[in-house]
């Protein structure tokens, strides 16, 4: 597998090429804060942003996104056609969330036709950190500022010069394609190497439980209304969540001409399960909150082997009433750790 | 593979009012396209999204046995924005199917156990499947002796009335039917369905208890059936849970480790003990 | 600020234990940079961590509605609590308007006054710095902020260039409906009222469509404006409603413009401008812009201030017989 070094000064040009014979996705700078977008102008494109102020999911799982399309009575299906796409510069928490969310729309014998065109149309460039972010914790949820996993290729920013590694054949491919920079030197695949394992190491470790069916046992406790006491039921940790899946199925129409839609959804919404009798098995926040939590770190473990948290910590900076998830992860190790009662 | 969030059209061919209260109607539906029928293969206890393009989808249990050919049936009560539209639904009408969805009742194990069918109100319907598939000509001898007990609050409210009479009459089935309030012309049990399954107390001896009712008479039926002997490993009951894709993905009917769509709506009482108890 | 926060924690502290309340809402640090936590206190050990200064940014007031709804499960074993909360003044508004919806009932409240000089706006914080983030934040007193971010840089900034928009226009630092008080008052803000709007008002209507389409263009409808809001109590939002839909579930611009102007236009007389809507957004978008417009209208024509006063009724929900009736036949 490639790896090659590139003067930061060639960078505009490689990003100018991959803009011509493809479309490019990259993190560019607003009143927001940083986002993904797609890019006309490369100058646009900030290679020195920390992170985007909500995750790359909207580019392979969209908010809205038409499903099919009717008229008369007759439907088809609308499958997004999906140009060849680079996503360039994603964080690795942000690269490795792609891994998660492939489980679930591509798992279970049931593959997401939308979701599958997006997703393989793209080639995903990762940019490591060369610093933890004041919320950052990937180090206690299995990943690490130079992880791999989702990206096809690395990029490593080593000051003069980008180091990019190929992880897959298809990053490789694109290195080869283009024919990007010279190949890397021993001491500057080691200067990388360094580089994420020092930024690894200035992150603050959380206490996060890892036994995914002793959490369960957490189910019970009387914690949750306590932790859940300030959550006001908006979905600003969901939306900005990495790795968070769900959504609704609405039908738009006029006049025999209309389209069924999905759109983000999230389970700290009341009517998330509200049934049409009035019954709502989680009628409180405290059931709510508890469920976001535990579907990440006990039933999708169960169910995929892995938490569904990349340690991003958009949660914490967005929720809108300091709700921290570090926090909270540290209380249920704590007391899963002390109460012989609880399994 | 076929994209699962397209739904497959089907003709409503018969609509059949059910209950007094006429908010309980039978469609039976026949896919336009037969290659859509003979693709759609379903084991009694699955169901199936009912789409009514424009106004949305309701997940709804299959009420025809596999082996009633021709055509599905589905039996739906008025309650929100799609049922209500269904209802306002004429023979001939065109609406989407998409299934058959969930895991339905675990008919290889059931073979050769006694079976005993409990139901109450208009969660019968998946239960008319059941009985129906057990008592199909071919299949009969599979398994043991067949006691059903179905409830509802008055005669007027009893779903497929004509089968009921049917099966009174039959000798490879023993029928109790019950209503919380008769009326005159009523020769029935009269009384809850947890009291009237006390009374009868089949035997659990080989046998696998089917149930499935509103939570309140899960509730106090649940009780009763573990008093009679049934382990909680031969107790088979069918979740009812918000829906949305059907097939696993959007996360709503998720509890546990589990999807409704996927994993269930059939679960024996032990699997659910594992669950968190959020439905 | 120090010694109002301690008064502030023996005072709640004495509060529990003395059994006036059952519980305090107030805030707490959070362990993110120019963040707070909000906090529910219910034994006196609690009261600690509780803290006021310039990042208090919730609207508390918006926690009130639904600790006074009977649970589900619950029948005549339930009773009201007892809820103390801590209140600066737009938050002493907030509750105020909650009263007279009938939402809270004021003798269930214990509410302990604070004079707020200002909290700050995070996405303004952020923008000095980006597209580092903020790593940390240090207040050095005499109104002065060190920023530091993640790519090593630090800078000061006076505390002025932080603060939410609405505050430096805020005219009711203190709150207006108190049991007790905490510190001395503070006094209210000078700048221009409404200043955004007629700043905005000021272009062409083709740039203010332009600039509006923008704006809400980023909205996600993660519905944490809404979520934040006091007055936002509904059961069940328009916008969520199915039969009718009235409008759809999409960040769609038809969507997102008709979400925001509705959510605008039900905040009519009852919006205090305390911008917790504009802290809640994840996406930073200035939904001042509309309510401001709504509140400058409602205060044109029909006077005084929303509330203040526990007695007088919000324009929307009175009327007078000389009310003007053209809008019915000359629209």
């Amino acid at each position: 597998m490639n790896v090659r070094m590139l003067d930061k000064l060639d960078l505009p040009s490689l990003l100018e090429r991959l803009a011509e014979t493809r479309r490019l996705i990259a993190p560019v700078v607003d009143r927001t804060g940083a986002r993904f977008a797609p890019i006309e102008d490369v100058a646009s494109v900030r290679w020195d942003y920390r992170n985007t102020s909500l995750s790359a999911k909207g580019i392979v799982f969209p908010q809205t996104e038409p499903l099919l399309a009717f008229r008369n009575g007759e439907a088809e299906e609308r499958i997004p056609e999906t140009p060849s796409t680079v996503l360039f510069g994603v964080r690795p928490c942000d690269a490795r969330s792609l891994t998660l969310l492939d489980a679930v729309f591509r798992g279970n014998g049931i593959d997401d036709p939308y979701y599958a065109a997006r997703r393989g149309a793209i080639t995903v460039v990762a940019l490591a950190c060369n610093e933890p972010g004041p919320t950052c914790f990937c180090t206690s949820v299995g990943g690490s500022p130079g992880d791999e996993s989702g990206a096809d290729v690395l990029a490593t920013d080593l000051g003069g010069g980008v180091l990019l590694r190929a992880v897959t054949d298809r990053g490789d491919a694109l290195l080869c394609d283009l024919d990007v920079g010279r190949p890397a030197e021993d001491g500057e695949i080691e200067a990388a190497r360094e580089n994420a394992a020092q930024a690894a190491a200035r992150m603050a470790p959380v206490q996060v439980p890892t036994d995914s069916s002793r959490l369960l046992n957490a189910f019970g406790l009387n914690l949750w209304s306590d932790v859940a006491a300030g959550c006001i039921g908006c979905g600003a940790c969901t939306y900005s969540c990495p790795t968070c899946h769900c959504f609704d199925i609405t039908d738009e129409q006029k006049r025999g001409t209309g389209r069924r839609v999905r759109s983000w959804d999230t389970c700290a919404f009341p009517l998330f399960t509200l049934h049409g009798s009035g019954h709502n098995p989680r009628p409180a926040a405290d059931a709510r909150l508890r469920q976001r939590v535990l579907h990440k770190f006990s039933y999708c473990p169960e169910n995929f082997g892995q938490a569904f948290c990349v340690g991003c910590g958009r949660c914490v900076d967005h929720c809108p009433t300091g709700i921290d998830i570090r926090r909270i992860l540290a209380r249920l190790d704590e007391v899963l750790a002390t109460d012989s009662e609880v399994g | 593979m076929s994209n699962p969030y397209v739904p497959y059209p089907a003709r409503i061919d018969r609509i059949t009012i059910e209950n007094d209260a006429r908010d309980l109607k039978t469609f039976e539906v026949v896919f336009l396209d037969p290659e859509h029928a003979r693709l759609f293969r379903h084991v009694p206890g699955q169901f199936a999204e009912l789409s009514i393009l424009g106004t949305g989808e309701c997940p709804i249990g299959i009420a025809s046995s596999p082996t009633e050919e021709g055509s599905l049936l589905f039996t739906v009560k008025k309650t929100g924005r799609v049922t209500d539209d269904l209802h306002r639904s004429r023979e001939g009408r065109v609406i989407g199917v998409r299934g058959p969805l969930g895991n339905g009742f675990p008919m290889e194990r059931m073979r050769g156990k006694n079976l005993v069918i409990v139901g109450g109100g208009f969660a019968f319907t998946t239960l008319r499947a059941l009985i129906q598939y057990v008592l199909d000509e071919g299949r009969r001898a599979d398994y043991g002796d067949v006691t059903v007990l179905y409830g509802a609050r008055s005669p007027g409210e009893l779903l497929y009335k004509a089968e009921l009479d049917r099966w009174r009459t039959r000798d490879d089935l023993t029928a109790h039917i019950t209503v919380d309030v008769g009326d005159d012309d009523w020769s029935g049990h009269e009384g809850f369905v947890p009291a009237i399954l006390g009374d009868v107390a089949p035997s659990p001896a080989n046998a696998v208890a089917v149930l499935c009712g509103p939570p309140v008479m899960i509730k106090f039926t649940l009780p009763v059936v573990e008093r009679l002997g049934f382990t909680a490993a031969d107790t088979i009951l069918s979740l009812e849970m918000r829906m949305k894709c059907g097939v696993g993905k959007c996360g709503r009917c998720n509890i546990g480790s589990k999807y409704v769509c996927l994993d269930g709506p059939v679960f024996t009482r032990e699997e659910l003990s594992r669950l968190p108890a959020e439905y | 600020m120090s010694e109002v926060q301690d008064r502030l924690r023996q005072r709640v502290a004495e509060l529990l234990d003395g059994g006036t309340i059952d519980l305090f809402i107030g805030y707490a640090s959070a362990d993110a940079p120019l963040k707070t936590a909000v906090h529910v206190v219910r034994s006196s050990a609690d009261a600690e961590a509780l803290v006021w200064d310039a990042r208090c940014t919730s609207n508390l007031a918006a926690l009130l509605p639904d600790l006074f709804k009977r649970p589900q499960d619950q029948r005549d074993e339930w009773a009201a609590p007892r809820v103390g909360i801590l209140a600066k003044g737009c938050v002493s508004r907030s509750i105020v308007g909650l009263i007279k919806a009938h939402q809270v009932p004021r003798e269930a409240l214990h509410i302990v006054g604070v004079g707020c000089s200002g909290v700050v706006d995070r996405h303004r914080a952020a923008r000095l710095v980006a597209p580092a983030q903020l790593s940390k934040v240090e207040f050095l007193g005499d109104g002065r902020v060190r920023l530091h971010a993640t790519d090593g840089s630090e800078q000061d900034v006076d505390l002025a260039e932080l603060l939410l928009e609405g505050c430096l226009e805020c005219r009711h630092p203190n709150a207006v409906l108190s049991d007790e008080s905490i510190g001395e008052p503070t006094t209210a803000a000078d700048g221009s009222r409404f200043a955004n709007v007629k700043s905005f008002a000021s272009r062409t209507i083709d740039e203010r469509w332009e600039a509006f389409r923008q704006e809400i263009s980023r909205c996600i409808r993660c519905y944490a404006c809404r979520e934040a809001c006091p007055n936002c109590y509904c059961t069940e939002c328009f916008a969520e409603e199915t039969s009718p839909r009235w409008i759809g579930v999409t960040t769609e611009p038809s969507d997102l413009m008709l979400f925001h102007l509705g959510r605008a236009f039900h905040q009519a007389g009852r919006c205090v401008d305390c911008g917790a809507c504009v802290s809640a957004c994840p996406q930073g978008i200035d939904l001042r812009l509309l309510t401001q417009k709504v509140n400058e209208d409602v205060e044109s024509l029909f006077g005084g201030e929303v509330g203040v006063s526990v007695d007088r009724l919000e324009p929307l929900l009175q009327f007078e017989m000389a009310d003007d009736e053209g809008f019915m036949t000359e629209p």
